[in-house]
């Protein structure tokens, strides 16, 4: 139970520590950006809390020391530079190998230098005069206590506060230091030009202050002018749970319940009725500005309780991924049990069978939808560790590298999400290594200092389409070509377009890098990616024009489980090919010898591959063959089978270790019929025909 | 240049009385530190407020908000190379916004610093949607913190209502 808990706490750190870190580049790029400031202060808070609670005193000390400095970031004491970026950086590695428990032998000194570096950041911030109430309020011996409280606060100053008294903004700044601050100044007591005295003080605030260092830290606050100055403290809202609205339901709500009204009659009735606020600044009663600080009084404490009531009532669940690998199994049978239940529906001509079957394809759909989707997570996830990577990166190599992300909502399914992580980063490297130059060279290039790489990720059909792209020096078409001779790949002088040069990148032990370095060169990289992205039934394709940059194009599968197929017949044999690739089918009269296994489509020759032939299924194919035309890396090329039946859903089975080895099949579905469908890889038995005829694919 | 056609009914008497003293275009440093430009185009001038602004300055500053928003019927505030703000200021600047309104003028802070953007953010003066005088009007400083993509002109901020 003790472990669930921990893995619990663990998960929810790691989350956090993602969030921080994208908080903190994105705080590099923008240093004033309050927001981020905001989030990153949050996410310190909140590590601080979930050690404290989880007995991970390290944690929470150390989160407590880099929280100090965020407070002070945030009330202005601190400006953000690289160097508190670097070291907050620093501190969230810290956290995740405390967290980790991977802190190794050197963490003894790193620690304590990190904590100790926080510190003097927040001492000599302190020190400055402008954090008075911290010093008071404390770091480290402050008297934080777990009981979170909203205080309301008036604060009117004496009228000689701009000529004898501390200036009310740094009040405030130290009312910011407790917690989250909301601040309203009432404004309108300052009188017109003529008649005011420029050094007198004719402005009060309201502060709804939730915090949770006690009553006394705020009144603490005002230690200094409380003899001058009206100030009035309320505790509006605790954690015991005394304030709670009582359960009575308004008399809209009743009307509706009974089916008397509808919402949208009342949202009409309430429209015409003028609210309490405008009819109380209408008469005079009251300003504007007492409204909108009741208004926000009210927000603030809704807010504070359905924070409360959140941790309650669970919103979402964290779902070990084996179980729902499980539900997807489970439901990819399902799928195949109902296809075999359509085919019975249909012979048996029972007119109580089918529409019960329908109804059960139509839910089998539901839920195979739903699972699916469960499993769905955006890309963005992973785009953001990236930025991290290529910000360390660049550094170390002395490059100036803006990582720009777009598409980041677009979904894929999580396998491929996880299987996706090594290919991207090995282009990443490779785009930060050899493409983009280095600042001087970018200049001398008549191009800005900073490179460019782009990521962007966009739905196509049933794939997602991920580009990848710099504005570096871009491949050399004739060094490859130079290579890929040395190595004997291809003929000297052999006919290849720009695009089948780029690809020979692709193959294994191919590198045109002079030097070997940590980060590429190898010569492996590109190959483990393409083999990678094959393995996710996935397409990648290299354009680059020297001089300008590398575009690299990466077309995946959505889902890895279950597929919208064409079952296709030689035979008794069945095969699918996904659909996604499918372009049109034409009818197929066979001339025997004379078969030049090439097909005229509606003027344009397509080659064909004769499946009968490649898989060797024994018989005689029938007088009209059909040919399957798909797509294939831009070229279309045509598949000859006996029949076509028509589309399936094909649940992904693997072929299991024996058959590992075999291209041209990459899985198995079961049929309605309870048969078994080869997957056709159709990029691989284009590829296979392609090196040679005459050859069967090998296993 | 002559005087703006401004109805005298509208303006304070106080107003009144510097009414003429003020020349289509002028200078001036005043003993405290604080430096002021004026200038008028048509009905519109500029008042660029440069140098040291304290609470002690502002006794001489409010005689020259005055005579400017007199004078026009659209003024643009710009404060050059200030950068520390103090609340004493903020209230003067809300002053002469509620000024302005009374006036049927309009007000404009022109391109203002992210220091005094950061402490009209601290005085909690962004948090109005309305003007605290009890105009119509939207609140000067909210407007500021929307930008020029709210409902606010090229400058950032349309305080005022025009003189109609």
């Amino acid at each position: 139970m003790i472990d669930r808990f921990l893995e619990s706490f663990k998960e929810e750190a790691r989350d956090l520590l993602a969030e921080l870190e994208l908080s903190l580049l994105e705080l590099e790029r923008f240093p004033s950006d309050t927001e981020s400031i905001g989030r990153v202060f949050r996410a310190m808070h909140t590590i601080k809390g979930l050690g404290a609670s989880f007995g991970f005193d390290g944690v929470s000390v150390f989160a407590h020391e880099v929280e100090t400095v965020f407070a002070l970031v945030r009330n202005g004491n601190i400006t953000v530079d690289k160097e508190l970026i670097d070291l907050t950086l620093q501190a969230r590695d810290w956290i995740g190998a405390l967290i980790d428990g991977s802190t190794g032998s050197s963490g003894e000194a790193r620690g304590p230098a990190l904590s100790g570096a926080f510190k003097r950041i927040s001492e000599s911030a302190s020190g400055e005069g402008t954090t008075a109430g911290r010093s008071r309020a404390g770091p480290g011996g402050e008297a934080t206590s777990s009981e979170q409280i909203i205080c309301r606060l008036r604060f009117k100053p004496s009228p000689d506060i701009f000529l004898a008294g501390p200036e009310p903004t740094c009040l405030l700044n130290e009312l910011r230091q407790l917690g989250e601050c909301q601040v309203i100044a009432h404004l309108h007591e300052i009188p017109p030009l003529e008649s005011i005295t420029p050094e007198k003080c004719y402005i009060y605030w309201d502060v709804l202050l939730t915090t949770d260092r006690g009553i006394n830290a705020v009144r603490d606050v005002f230690i200094f002018v409380e003899d001058s100055c009206e100030v009035t403290i309320d505790v509006l809202h605790e954690n015991d749970g005394q304030d709670l609205e009582p359960g009575y339901l308004k008399l809209g709500q009743i009307l509706v319940e009974r089916g008397d009204l509808t919402p949208e009659d009342i949202g009409k009735c309430l429209s015409r009725q003028k609210r309490l606020g405008e009819i109380v600044v209408e008469e005079g009663l009251v300003s504007p500005s007492h409204v909108e600080s009741a208004l926000l009084e009210q927000e603030v404490v809704r807010e504070a309780r359905r924070f409360r009531q959140g941790g309650e009532s669970v919103s979402s669940l964290r779902v070990p991924s084996d179980k729902l690998d499980r539900l997807v199994d489970l439901v990819g049978e399902l799928v195949t049990a109902n296809a075999r239940l359509g085919r019975i529906a249909g012979l048996c001509d029972n007119p109580q069978l089918g529409p019960v079957a329908e109804e059960i394809e139509r839910l089998t759909g539901e839920l195979r939808d739903s699972t699916l989707n469960i499993r769905m997570m955006p890309i963005g996830d992973t785009f953001a560790k990236f930025r991290r990577v290529v910000r360390d990166l660049s550094r170390e190599l002395g490059k100036d590298v803006e990582l720009v992300t777009a598409g980041e909502e677009t979904e894929l399914d999580k396998t491929v999400i996880e299987k996706l992580n090594d290919p991207l980063l090995h282009i990443i490297r490779n785009s930060i290594g050899h493409g983009i130059e280095q600042p001087e060279l970018r200049e001398a290039a008549g191009k800005a200092r900073q490179g460019l790489l782009v990521f962007t990720a966009v739905h196509s059909g049933d794939s997602v389409v991920i580009t990848v792209q710099d504005d570096g020096a871009g491949f050399d078409g004739e060094a490859i070509r130079a290579e890929a001779v040395r190595k004997g790949l291809i003929e000297s002088g052999a006919d290849m377009s720009e695009t089948e040069i780029f690809s020979l990148v692709l193959l294994p032990g191919f590198s045109t890098a002079r030097k070997v370095t940590g980060i590429s060169g190898r010569g492996v990289g590109m190959d483990v990616v393409k083999r990678t992205i094959d393995g996710l039934r996935g397409t990648i394709e290299i354009s680059s024009r020297r001089g300008a940059g590398t575009i690299i194009t990466i077309r995946l599968p959505l889902t890895l489980a279950i597929i919208e197929s064409l079952l296709v017949k030689i035979g008794d044999a069945g095969f699918v090919m996904p659909l996604s690739t499918v372009e049109e089918c034409i009818e197929h009269r066979s001339r025997g010898s004379l078969d030049t296994n090439l097909a005229n489509v509606r003027g344009s020759l397509v080659p064909y591959i004769p499946l009968r032939e490649r898989f060797s299924v024994p018989g005689e194919p029938p007088d009209i063959q059909q040919i399957v035309i798909v797509r294939v890396d831009g070229n279309r090329i045509g598949f000859v089978v006996d029949a076509v039946v028509g589309e399936h859903q094909a649940v992904i089975k693997s072929l299991g270790v024996v058959f590992r080895n075999v291209t041209g099949v990459s899985g198995a579905t079961i049929l309605g019929d309870g048969t078994v469908a080869l997957i056709l890889d159709v990029a691989a038995l284009a590829a296979i025909e392609k090196q040679g005829y005459g050859k069967s694919p090998s296993g | 240049m002559g005087v703006p056609d401004v109805p005298s009914a509208r303006i304070p008497r106080s107003c009144q009385e510097n009414y003429q003293l003020l020349a289509v275009a002028c200078r001036s440093e005043g003993r405290l530190g604080l430096k002021w430009e004026f200038q008028k185009t048509g009905d519109s001038g500029e008042l660029v407020l440069s140098g040291e602004i304290t609470n002690r300055s502002l006794s001489e500053l409010r005689p020259v908000l005055v005579q400017s928003l007199t004078c026009v019927n659209r003024l643009s505030l710009r404060l050059e190379d200030i950068e520390e703000v103090d609340l004493s200021l903020l209230q003067l600047l809300c002053s002469t916004h509620k000024t302005a309104s009374l006036l049927m003028k309009e007000l404009t802070l022109v391109a203002p610093a992210p220091s005094i953007t950061r402490a009209v953010q601290e005085a909690g003066f962004f948090s109005h949607s309305r003007c605290s005088h009890g105009t119509d009007e939207s609140c000067f400083w909210s407007a500021q913190e929307r930008g020029p993509g709210g409902s606010t002109d090229s400058n950032g901020i349309t305080p005022g209502r025009p003189a109609s």
